[in-house]
Formats: structure tokens, sequence, C-alpha cells
């Protein structure tokens, strides 16, 4: 009954155990319940008694309502205890999985899709574990409660109960299958639907160019009837379900009623057990009632698991920290040595890098150009420590890289990428990044990146939120802000990638300037785009098909006949 | 609330198939508080053993209620369902209704994707509201005081005391459940809002939390939300667990109070004793129509919630009204605007600001600029998206006095972001004239540049092209969108970043493409390359909303001015 994926996470939890004891409690107080007003039914109409001879069982029964209720308000809140508490669990194990494999084993996968599972996928299994689950357990429990105090009762009443009850499923069953065929064609139609509706929505701009968006009410209508025809055919048998079992439920207590009443006509039973054994019935049917209608969590909790499952087991980390790894220090700046660096992703036939030799000195800007593919991002990978070379070793002044704590490692490295997430908070938390330091530095960073002017123009300056629920942010701001980020770290090591489009034409002479002022007297690795940054660079990095196939000063280069030369050549002809 | 008003008075509700869905619900509860009452009453005779043909009467009730509870269950089940599948046709045909009109300016920044979220759950979760909201009391009104009434006939004081628990459960206890969880539905939305936004950025944004190292502030962060968000629905859960708790307690009280009613008339001699397993019992079914009131107000509140997101989209007027003014442009079509200006709704800025140029009819114009400049702006001025200020005279008359549609007859536009329907490529291409023949569709393939790609499709011209087009490569939509508007003839064509996502070599052919079979047409090409503009008539550049130079090629690369800067700027990136 229990999701094989999902039996880890509910492992070992009391609450489980706890909620299971709740509903079996629900139970046994439902059957004494019917006892007690039996007893005193039968004590008034049979014995004739008053109120007071009935006081104790009056005031048991009286005991028994409220804690029945008690008992439900129970349920519901350690029914969404135990499901908080596995969504959290979840949510940070597959966060972990996708924190561990890092930005690389992520790859281009649809995070979109990940998102939905991460989000609605694991809030689904709420419904699941609130209430489906404590249902299961309820709906072998209480019928078995019920069944056991009806035998001591009257055994015809229970070989009626007992002969009932697996109709029920079986009648489900039979009509689910038959529904399952009709509600496959209803999906057909409803995803139909839905994509034509969408298609239309998303087209409707186009629609409109050519004066034909009017006339799709008629065909929105249409399609939305047809719709609802194919809905109401497969409700239609589905609804046979909710009525074989209402059916089942109300004949079966109808039979034990009038079998019981006869047998009461003939003094085959006394009045209290006849009467008991009448209210008890239909409590006997309640729980199966109860996971019918449950039933569809499992359903979209077991389609949800599945799709976590598949984020748990697919990340492979790419580069594991080694747990033996030690401090880094490095007063005097750093110097960067790729020793014969290879990586081959999995999966792909040819290496990213092959045998990749180079040096990175403090005090240096190196512009590694070639075309897209060359493996550029992959250097700018193993350096932030996305990736572990297969071969070969990245030294940092003189120590493997491997061998050095992460955490001191990134310390050292600020990365501007080309595209940098704003994330949802102020524009403060996205300079800062989690990074030490005042505010007077932040808004010094702010400054030198150019973008402090602008912050303060925001309503609550660098309080103001941005992102994702905040103010959306141009694609030269962000850029900016990913500027400042580089800034208020003021790391030894800066990683630049180069943007492509021109973002901001005020804006740009500006930025240009102040990342000239940051990578005064740092290790700078740039992601060339620009044949001017190139130009100024201290020394180029020519890669092709993931090998060095040139490397120099870039008049150096430019003398020679290579492929750099060629490669200026074709972009602006030679000065 | 006022939502669902507002809403109810554009959709009328079915009243018919509502009053037929709380009949045959209250028609299901009553029967099964008939069986429970004879068959309790059957058990009670039974018990005085009278002579077998006294019970008969009673065990062919019993029969003939459980047989009423079934029918009866599927009859509302199916009646309900129906009505409320109508009613949410209606809305999604009125939804579509607010929306075209208003597309895509007028729809006050929400997006395709907000759109779709609208009219798929918005109006889905308004199917909830005819079932959840609207029948249940209607059921529990009918129940009430049909039992109410029966009561009467057993004693007054049993109806007086089933119309106190009855209405504590069904009207009490949903106001006060509402006056504890309000609030509870909104901090539920905000928090789950807030984890979404950081699950997003967890992803989104792993290459920068990885390269800072801050992956497990990240995570602290998550859980922080997470909690929050569980704070917030717990209390919910606590809300709706004292509504099922309450709704209980109600019902087995009010049986005990029946019963303690009972006794001393019993005692008294006033009632005969036969009658009171029935009366505890139909009371008890009764209950049944109650309980769901409970979580009334929280549906009904769920109901508003999207009621009120679907009237947000047509709230404002349409940017541009539609269906108004001359619905044919006569002349020569020269286009002459002069101090145009525009703003977005709600933006600090001006969006285009004192433009004054014109378009000759036959010429060929470029505007470029960097992102943001305007230039899309414009485009969408000029097939009448937006309203403007300022002029923009089309054959010598003002581009408001015609209708859009008759403006869009004229000027043609290829968008940047080109939709591909989920059709066949010549229905893909007859969107611009659903008149035209399979002959001149495929002329305007032909002519577009498409030749090729109809020979590779499994199926010609029949072949569907799936999801917005998605086995289409960038350059072969651009065709596709071109060979739309040389289907459709409009005298003035503009093409939006016909080369955004194209290499070089693609951009030129598909430019080329279009210079030759638009050919005498006027033309009007947006971009940010500066490329192939050698022999344009007349470069507008834009700078932020102002036409900061005007003027031929090579006179503007002279000029040394901003289109200098931004041809250096092309030249430097590789």
């Amino acid at each position: 009954m229990l999701l094989p994926d999902l039996r880890q996470e509910v492992r070992g939890n009391n609450r489980l155990y706890w909620l299971l004891g709740v509903g079996l409690g629900t139970g046994g107080a439902a059957v004494a319940q019917a006892y007690c007003l039996a007893v005193i039914i039968d004590g008034v109409f049979i014995g004739g008694q008053e109120t007071a001879g009935l006081t104790p069982w009056l005031s048991a029964l009286a005991l028994l309502i409220l804690l029945r209720a008690v008992l439900v308000w129970t349920a519901e809140r350690l029914g969404f205890r135990l499901a908080a508490e596995v969504r959290d669990r979840l949510r940070q194990r597959v966060l972990k999985k996708i924190f561990a494999g890092g930005p690389v084993a992520m790859g281009d996968e649809q995070t979109g899709d990940i998102a939905h599972t991460l989000g609605e996928g694991i809030d689904s299994l709420e419904p699941y574990f609130a209430r489906y689950l404590p249902q299961v357990v309820a709906a072998v429990l209480v019928p078995l409660l019920v069944l056991l105090t009806v035998v001591a009762q009257d055994r015809l009443s229970a070989i009626i109960l007992l002969i009932t009850a697996p109709l029920m499923p079986i009648f489900m069953n039979l009509i689910g299958s038959w529904a399952k065929g009709l509600s496959e064609r209803r999906w057909d139609v409803l995803s139909r639907l839905s994509a034509h509706f969408y298609d239309v929505l998303q087209g409707l701009t186009t629609l409109k160019l050519f004066g034909r968006s009017r006339e799709q009410t008629a065909i929105v209508y249409r399609a939305s009837e047809e719709f609802r025809k194919a809905t109401l055919e497969v409700l239609r048998v589905a609804f046979l379900s909710a009525l074989v079992l209402e059916l089942l439920a109300t004949v079966s207590t109808a039979i034990v009623a009038v079998t019981v009443g006869l047998k009461l006509l003939y003094g085959g039973i006394g009045f209290r057990e006849a009467f008991f054994i009448l209210v008890l019935a239909p409590e006997f049917y309640l729980p199966f009632r109860l996971l019918g209608s449950h039933f569809h969590a499992s359903l979209t909790a077991r389609a949800a698991t599945e799709r976590i499952a598949r984020l748990l087991l697919d990340r492979t980390a790419v580069s594991t920290p080694v747990p033996e790894a030690e401090p880094f220090e490095a007063p005097e700046g750093i110097g960067i040595a790729f020793e014969e660096v290879t990586v081959c992703y999995p999966g792909r036939a040819n290496p990213a890098l092959s045998r990749v030799s180079f040096r990175l000195r403090p005090g240096e800007q190196s512009a590694l150009v070639g075309p897209s593919g060359a493996g550029k991002s992959t250097v700018a990978n193993l350096l932030l420590g996305f990736l572990s070379p297969d071969a070969g070793v990245i030294e940092v002044n003189g120590r493997d890289l491997a061998g050095i704590r992460r955490s001191e490692w990134l310390g050292k490295v600020a990365y501007i990428p080309q595209f940098p997430h704003i994330f949802a908070g102020t524009v403060g938390e996205n300079i800062r990044l989690g990074a030490p330091g005042g505010e007077d530095r932040m808004v010094a960073a702010a400054e030198a990146a150019g973008i402090h002017e602008f912050v303060e123009t925001l309503p609550r300056g660098y309080r103001a939120p941005v992102g994702e629920g905040g103010m959306a942010l141009s694609g030269g701001e962000a850029q900016r802000i990913a500027l400042a980020r580089a800034f208020f770290r003021n790391s030894p090591v800066l990683i630049l990638d180069e943007a492509t489009a021109w973002l901001d034409p005020r804006a740009e002479d500006r930025v240009k300037e102040s990342l000239q002022r940051l990578m005064q007297g740092k290790t700078v690795l740039i992601i060339a785009h620009r044949l001017s940054t190139i130009a100024k660079a201290d020394q180029v990095i020519v890669l092709e098909s993931g090998r060095v196939v040139e490397q120099g000063r870039p008049q150096d280069l430019l003398a020679r006949e290579g492929v750099y030369r060629r490669m200026m050549a074709a972009y602006r002809g030679i000065r | 609330m006022k939502c669902l008003r507002r809403l109810l008075r554009e959709i009328p509700l079915p009243w018919p198939a509502l009053t037929a869905a709380v009949l045959s619900g209250a028609l299901t509860v009553g029967a099964n508080v008939g069986m429970l009452a004879t068959a309790a009453y059957l058990i009670s005779l039974a018990a005085l053993h009278p002579p077998l043909a006294a019970v008969t009467m009673a065990v062919t009730g019993v029969r003939f209620f459980t047989l009423v509870r079934a029918g009866a269950r599927y009859l509302e089940r199916y009646i309900a369902h129906d009505a409320a599948f109508r009613l949410v046709s209606g809305i999604r045909v009125w939804f579509y209704a607010r929306v075209e009109p208003r597309v895509p300016g007028g729809l006050g920044g929400i997006g395709a994707t907000g759109l779709w979220q609208r009219a798929v759950a918005d109006v889905e979760t308004l199917q909830f509201f005819f079932l959840r909201v609207l029948l249940p009391p209607g059921v529990a009104v009918v129940v009430g005081v049909a039992v109410g009434l029966a009561l009467c006939r057993v004693g007054t004081p049993f109806a007086a005391v089933f119309a106190i628990g009855f209405g504590l459960a069904g009207v009490a206890l949903p106001l006060g459940l509402r006056s504890l969880g309000r609030g509870a539905g909104a901090a539920v939305i905000r928090t789950r809002a807030r984890l979404r936004a950081l699950l997003a950025d967890s992803l989104l944004g792993l290459r920068d939390l990885a390269a800072s190292h801050q992956q497990e502030e990240q995570l602290e962060k998550v859980r922080a939300a997470e909690q929050a968000y569980a704070a917030a629905e717990g209390r919910a859960a606590h809300v709706n667990g004292l509504g099922e708790a309450g709704g209980q307690l109600l019902a087995q009280a009010t049986v005990l109070a029946a019963v303690l009613t009972a006794i001393p008339l019993i005692r008294a001699g006033a009632m005969d004793g036969v009658w009171l397993a029935a009366l505890a019992l139909a009371i008890q079914g009764a209950f049944e129509a109650a309980l769901p009131l409970a979580q009334n107000f929280h549906f009904g509140e769920e109901s508003a919630a999207a009621a009120g997101r679907l009237l947000e989209v047509g709230d404002g007027a349409p940017a541009v009204e539609e269906g108004r003014g001359l619905t044919e442009v006569a002349g020569n079509f020269d286009l002459v605007a002069e101090n145009l200006c525009f703003r977005y709704p709600a933006a600090r800025q001006w969006g285009l600001k004192n433009l004054t140029f014109s378009v000759p009819a036959g010429s060929r114009v470029a505007i470029v600029g960097a992102s943001g400049a305007g230039k899309s702006t414009l485009a969408a001025l000029l097939v009448r998206f937006w309203e403007y200020r300022g002029s923009i005279r089309l054959a010598g008359r003002e581009l408001k006095d015609y209708s859009p549609a008759a403006v869009r007859e004229v000027i043609g536009l290829v968008p940047q972001h080109i939709h591909i329907f989920n059709a066949s490529l010549a229905d893909n291409i007859r969107v611009a004239a659903p008149q035209a023949g399979l002959a001149d569709v495929r002329a305007a393939a032909v002519q577009a540049g498409l030749d090729g790609v109809i020979q590779a499709l499994p199926h010609g011209m029949d072949t569907f092209l799936g999801v917005n087009g998605h086995a289409l490569s960038g350059g072969e939509r651009q065709r596709l969108a071109i060979a739309r508007v040389l289907l459709q003839r409009p005298a003035i064509v503009i093409l939006d970043e016909p080369a955004a996502s194209l290499d070089p070599a693609g951009e030129r052919a598909v430019m080329d493409a279009a210079r030759q079979a638009l050919g005498g047409s006027t033309l009007m090409v947006i971009t940010h390359r500066l490329t192939g503009l050698e022999d344009m008539n007349e470069i507008l550049v834009l700078d932020a909303g102002r036409l900061a130079e005007r003027g031929r090629y090579t006179e503007l690369l002279a000029r040394q001015g901003l289109f200098h800067k931004m041809w250096q700027y092309q030249r430097d990136t590789i």
C-alpha cells in the first residue's frame, strides 16, 4: 500500500503509528457510542426506565461523542504534521542531490519540469500521507472491529456483512476498469482541448494580425462543449461506481435490518442487540467509502513519486569534494596551472578538453577564445569546482586544486557569468550573495559597478525586492549587479564570461572602465567575446575542439601565421 | 464574494439544473433518513412481537428507500456535474471573448502563461463553485425544512432541538470557521509563493549559488520558507479539523438531546416509545446534509479568488477600440509620423518620445537600436496594438480614423516571436487569408523559400507541425511567417528582427527571399544587427525611445555618432 519510494521517508516516524492508533480509536469510539445508544433506547423503550436510571449510560455517550470529536480533530492535525515533515525532508533531499551534482550535472535539463516536481509534485503528497494512508489502515481495522462486535451479537448479521464486504472492492474494480478506457479517451479530448485552447491563446496576436481572432469564439465554444460531453460520458460510468457503493452499503444495511427485525419478531434476538447491529452496520461500510473518495490522492501521489524518485536517482555528483581537503592561504596572489587536463562528459564520444596545459599568473589577464563548443566553459567549470579533471591536474600555487577545501577556494574566486541570475530578495542581498562585509563596502561595490545611481532611484533603494515576486531587472542591470558582486567579494581570482549582446549603450563604457579597475592586480580569466578585450589581454589561449591550438601574447600570435591570425582576419581584418 | 456576484451577472446560472440538482441531492439524503428511520421503526415494532403483517409495511419501506437512495445519488451527481460543466463552458467562452479584444495591449501586463493559468486552473476552480458552494446550502435547506416538518408531527420539541442542532452545524459552525480561518488562505498563498520562488532560484541560479558556495545557506532559506508554509497550511488544516470534528459533535449531540427530550415524554405516555429509535437515527441521517457546509466558505473564497483573477484580465478598457472607424484605406500608402509618443501603462519612462519620420510608399527603411530602445514598440503601434499620442498618418489620414482591422490589412507584421499553430503547414500559412486556394498558398510558400521544407516533410503541405511548430528551425519559422505575409499581400511589411535566430548566412538568405518576394511593398526592417543595411533608403536609429539619428548607411557611419558606435561594437564582438 505504501509506495516503495516513500517508505524511507516515514520509516521510524512515530506520527504514522499515532495516526493509525487514532484511526482505530475513532472506530472503537464509534462502536462504543453505538452500544451506549442501543442500551439507552432499549432501557427507555423496552425497560421503561427514566432519565435518572440511565445517567451512567447517558454520560458515557456524551463523553464518547466528545472523545470522537477530539480524535477526528487530532487525526487531521497529525496527518498534516506527518505530511509536512515528509515534504520538508523530501525537498531537502532532492535539493541536496541537485546541489551535490552541481550545474554541470544539471546541464540543459528542463528546469521547469524539475521545479514543478519540487513544488507541486511534492505538495501533492500531502493528501496521500494525511488522508489516504490512514484511511487504508482504517479500512482494514475498523470493519474488522465492527465485524467482531457483530459476531458477538448475531452470527447471521455478521455473515451478511462478511459476504457484502468483498463485493465492494470487486464492483469498484469492475467499474473502474470499464471507466478507465473511457477516461483515457477523456484525457485525450481534454488534452486536445487544452492544447487547442493554449494554441489559440498563444497565437492570439498572430490571429489578430490577420483579422481572424474574433471567429475563434465559436471554435472555443464548440471545443468546450465537446469536452463537456466527453467528460459526462465518462462520469456516467464513473458515477455508477458511486451508485453501486451506495447501493451495496444501503442494501446490506437494509438486509441486516430486515433479517434482524424478523429474527426479533420471533424472539431470536433481543431489541438491544438488534438495534446495536443496525446502528453498527453503516459504520462497517464507512471506511470503504472514505477510501474511495481519497483514492484520487493515491494516484496523484504515485505519479509524483515516480518523478521524485527519478530526480533522486539520476544525479551523479560530477565532482565529489575530497574529505581530507585542506585549508588554503594565499597572501601573495594566486597562480594557476593546468597540466595536461582532460575532461570527458559521459555519453560523449570526444573529450571536452584533451591534454590542455596553460598558466594563469597573478596580475595578468588571460583571454580564452575559440568557437562555441571548443571547451571554454569547461575550463571555467573546472576552475569553479563544478567538474574535476578525468586526467591531468590543476595546480594552484603549486598545490593540487582537488586537495583544497572547496569553500576556501571559492572564497578566493569571483565569477561573472554571461547571464547572471537575480535571486528573489533585495538588491542588497543580491549584491552580497552571502559574502561578508558592511553596508559601506556594498554601496562602494555598487558605485564601482555603475549601478548605484540606478538603485537610488528605486523606491526602497538597496532594500527594493527584485527577482521572482519583485521588480524585474533588464539584462544590463543584472550584469551590473553581477559586477557589483565581484567588486564586493574582491577576490584574487576573477573569472569573467564576457557578454555577447549589447545591453545598454550608456552603461557600456563605464562598465568597461570599472572592469579594468576590478581586474587590476588579479589573476583573471576572460572567456572573451570582444576583439578589443583579446587585444588588451596579457595572454591569449586559443581553444579548438578541446585542445589548446595556440597561446601567447596577442601581438606575438598575430605575427604568426596561425589560427588566431586567421580568426582576427575573418572578424575585422588585420590592422 | 463581490467578484463572484460580478461574474454571475455576466454569466447567468443554469437555474433549472441547479434546482434539479438540489432536489435530487435532498432526495438522496432524505432517502437515507427514511431508510434508517423505517429500519429502526421496523426493529422497534418487531420487538413488540406483533403479527408478521404489521411489519411488512416497514420492510417494504426499507427496500423502497434503499433503491431511491441509490437512484437519487446517481441523478444528483449527473445533473450537478452536467450543470457545472455547462457553467464552465459558458465561462470559458466569456473569458475568450473578454481576452480577444484586449490582446496584446490591454491585458494589464498579464502574459501568455498568466492567461493560460486563468483559462485552465481558474475556470476549472469555478466548476467547484457550483458543486461545492451553491449546491450544499440548497440541499441543506431543503433537507432541514423537510425533516423539521416531519419532526413536528412527532412532537414540536424534537423539531426545536433539531432546528437548533442543524442550525448550529449548518450556519454557526461555518461562520465561526470563517472568522477563525480568515487570512489563512492568503497566508498559504503568500508562503507558498515564497517557497516556489526559492525553489526556482535554487535551480535557475544553481551556477551562481555554486560559484559563491551558497548551497548550504540556500538550503536553510528553503527550509525556513518550508516551515513558514507549513505553519500557514497547518492553520488551515487546524480550521478544517475543527470543522469536521465540530460537525460530528453537533450531529451526535443533537441525537443525544433529542433522546433526552423524548425520555420524559415517553415516561409520561405523551409519546409512543416505538418511535424513539427511528427518531434518533432519522436525526443522525439528516446531518449528512449539514456537514459539507463547514467548508462552504473555504470553497467560496477559493471561487471568489478565481473569479477575481478572471475579471482582472478584462478590467481595463481595451488598449485600442476594435471595430470602429473607416474600413478601407485609400490612396498611396505613405506613412508619416509626427511627434509620436507612447508610454506603457505604469511605466516610469517614455517608451517612445517625439518620433518624427516618414516612410514613403515603396521605400525601404531600417529601424535599429539596442534592446529596449523601442523598436518593437513602434511596430506594435503601427499595427494598432496600442493607442498612441501624437500623429501617425497613413495615406493622408490619421491611423486612428481607420478601424484597426483595416490598418492591419495594409500594414503586415512578421513579429519577432512567431507563433506556429498545431495545424498543417498549409493551414498555418492560410491563417493569413482563409479563402486562399491551395495553389496560392503553395506559391507563397515557394516564394518565401519553403520549397525545400515542403519536400522534406512527410506529407508536404499537409504535414502537421506539432505544438508551436517544434519541428521547424528558426529560419523555417521566419520563412513561414514571411509566406503568411506574402499570402496576405499588405502594402507595408514590417519585419521585426528577421535575423534574431539565424546565423549570418541564414539571415542573408531570409532577407533576400523577403525582399525579392515583397518587391513593390514598403519594407520596414527592425534589427539590432547592422548588416545588409547599405541599400536602405533610410535608417532610423532609436535610443531609449528617441530618434537619435537618421540617414543612409554611409552618412550615419561618417557622422561618428551612436550608429557608428553600435557598428564598432558589433565589429568588436565575436
